[in-house]
């Protein structure tokens, strides 16, 4: 008995199943009205705080770092925390792995660890996600100058961050397979996640090489922000790559923390 | 047994445990937030069995015995210890995607549908993540809106669904893409007599109508009897039975209850030779109750003196349930029940 017929990819369907999911995500969202717009509210609220913030604190221009490079930086962040919120199940895979829940993946033929993400993906994360980057091109127009290749390629950079942090939880969660509870663990990683609104590249070398590689919160928002800042196109160019290389090697080290951990899987439920 | 659709051989799975401590009092918790001491479980002790294709088996055991583990083995959930599980040709561990494309499954404390969406969107989503064209898709939708009624619910969300109508709806869910074989995890747990009995006769027709072999686990032996031919009988990580429901019950039902109600006894001598031959007799009001030893009384010549003897206002013969019966091999394991 072999394959009746060839089916696709599990990453190709998981590509392809993408405008499903953000349906399903729309329509989910707007079941809970109240819990939508009080969502919206906490951004902007968050956004208007910051941008206050700064104007009273009136940072010391090293580095670069002025009042407006960090009105790039809570465009930045926004942008970046919002994305996270796209695929915000990532950080609940060690209760899904206490509760059992991860069984009604594992039958089907999905991607377990997309299919499980993509399912309960916050699109309505777009909203924020914009306000954000209107943040950021509101202040290229006023103080800086809009280069729409150099705000592009940090927006890619922007995205990688919100990967490698999504990548360091799901390495954590992981540990769940193992461990069972690992909430102290994710709101370590989650505090780390909230120092990416101050500019950490003020910090000494060896702070900036950690947290841009082994807790990636400088890839988050003072990369994109930085980057805007570059002149040089080479600067430019080993900023990219550097972003790039510690993206891919989350991902994998995700992906194998990943596998290890449905092999000890035990699906036993609470 | 026709086409070997699962072939399971010296199949071994075990879990890491803590293990209890025997000292008491604080420093021995405090010693444990510390250290802890594990053990190893063995869940299944080297099972094997085949199943065929079109078969509906009933999977049972006590709490604890290795059910659930045995179908999360067979689902490609879990990776074996030992042993060798095919499926289909497929190793169901390694090959779990192309797999899954053939097996249904229901786990019934389990939602596969999405809580805050209509049932339909689920469905849609189905359709797509099993790669089923729209014409049997459609087909398929109406075969299961006739049979399990679920048309009017198909529109609402999930969430304001009652139980029983929800349970239609995953199982539907499960089946959309006509699975070769369909585990089912009690799937009637927590439902009313009606929705069981609507969930019973779909199931019966899908296993006869398009071949599909079933594996159902439950604790209710109504299912059980109602549904399957063969029975796999596991405890405490072993299989102790594997066979013909019929034979099983054959095996164990070695007595009958008579009940009745005498308007007239015409021959007190013979009656009461045939009260002697009964187990126990007791009387509650009017009405008697004898357990007869069917292996070592002819019921038919039994019943026909018995007639003759006496004139009745009610007569009733009753057997034990199935559910006593393997409450009573649970209880004492098969060797002693026989």
């Amino acid at each position: 008995m072999l394959l009746e017929r060839e089916h696709k990819s599990s990453w190709w369907k998981a590509i392809l199943l993408l405008p499903d999911y953000i349906g399903l995500s729309i329509v989910r969202s707007s079941e809970f009205k109240f819990s939508f717009y009080s969502y919206l509210f906490l951004y902007v609220a968050q956004i208007a705080f910051y941008l206050f913030f700064w104007n009273l604190v009136n940072p010391p221009n090293i580095d670069g770092w002025s009042k407006e490079a960090c009105f790039l930086l809570t465009g930045f962040a926004t942008l970046n925390i919002a994305l996270q919120e796209l695929v915000w199940a990532t950080g609940m895979i060690d209760q899904m792995i206490l509760k059992g829940d991860l069984i009604v993946v594992l039958v089907r033929p999905e991607n377990s660890y997309f299919g499980l993400v993509m399912r309960r993906m916050g699109a309505m994360a777009v909203i924020p996600a914009t306000l954000g980057l209107s943040v950021v091109v509101v202040t290229l127009c006023f103080y800086y100058e809009l280069h729409l290749l150099q705000l592009s390629l940090a927006c890619v950079i922007c995205i990688f961050g919100a990967i490698c942090m999504r990548a360091l939880m799901l390495c954590v969660n992981t540990l769940g397979f193992k461990f069972g509870r690992v909430t102290a663990l994710k709101s370590f990683v989650l505090s780390g996640r909230d120092l990416s609104r101050y500019p950490l590249t003020l910090l000494p070398l060896q702070f900036n090489v950690m947290l841009s590689t082994l807790f990636p919160v400088l890839l988050i928002s003072n990369y994109p922000a930085k980057f805007l800042l570059l002149k040089d196109p080479s600067q430019m160019f080993l900023m990219l790559s550097f972003a790039f290389i510690i993206t891919v090697a989350w991902i994998l080290f995700a992906m194998f923390c990943w596998r290890r951990g449905l092999k000890i899987y035990e699906a036993q439920s609470l | 047994m026709g086409e070997i659709v699962i072939k399971v051989e010296q199949l071994r799975k075990c879990f890491r445990v803590p293990r209890k401590r025997e000292e008491q009092g604080f420093l021995a918790r405090l010693k444990q937030v510390f250290y802890r001491e594990w053990q190893d479980i063995e869940v299944l002790k080297n099972i094997s069995f085949e199943i065929g294709k079109g078969e509906f088996i009933g999977y049972i055991g006590a709490n604890g015995a290795g059910k659930s583990t045995t179908i999360k083995l067979l689902t490609g959930i879990l990776c074996p210890d030992g042993g060798s599980v095919q499926c289909l040709n497929f190793n169901p561990y390694l090959q779990r995607y192309h797999y899954s494309y053939n097996i249904g499954v229901v786990f019934g404390q389990k939602s596969i549908l999405e809580y805050e969406v209509p049932v339909k969107a689920s469905f849609d989503l189905y359709r797509k993540i099993y790669e089923i064209d729209e014409r049997s898709y459609q087909k398929r939708l109406q075969f299961y809106q006739d049979i399990l009624g679920i048309k009017d619910y198909l529109h609402i969300p999930v969430r304001k669904l009652s139980f029983g109508q929800r349970m239609r709806c995953e199982i539907a869910a499960s089946l959309l893409h006509q699975p070769k074989i369909v585990f089912l995890d009690e799937p009637t747990i927590g439902l009313d007599a009606s929705a069981k009995r609507e969930i019973r006769d779909f199931l019966k027709t899908v296993n006869e109508v398009d071949q599909t072999t079933i594996i159902l686990t439950t604790h209710d032996m109504k299912d059980i009897e109602q549904l399957c031919k063969r029975v796999i009988m596991i405890d405490q990580g072993a299989i102790i039975y594997d066979g013909d429901l019929d034979k099983l019950k054959r095996h164990f039902i070695k007595e009958k209850t008579l009940k009745f109600r005498v308007d007239k006894i015409h021959d007190h001598e013979r009656y009461q030779a045939l009260k002697v031959m009964a187990l126990t007799s007791q009387r509650d009001g009017d009405e008697e109750q004898w357990r007869l030893p069917i292996e070592d009384i002819q019921l038919g010549t039994f019943m026909s003196e018995l007639l003759q003897c006496a004139s009745f206002l009610d007569l009733n013969i009753t057997e034990p349930e199935l559910e006593d019966v393997i409450h009573h091999i649970y209880e004492y394991g098969l060797k002693e029940s026989i």
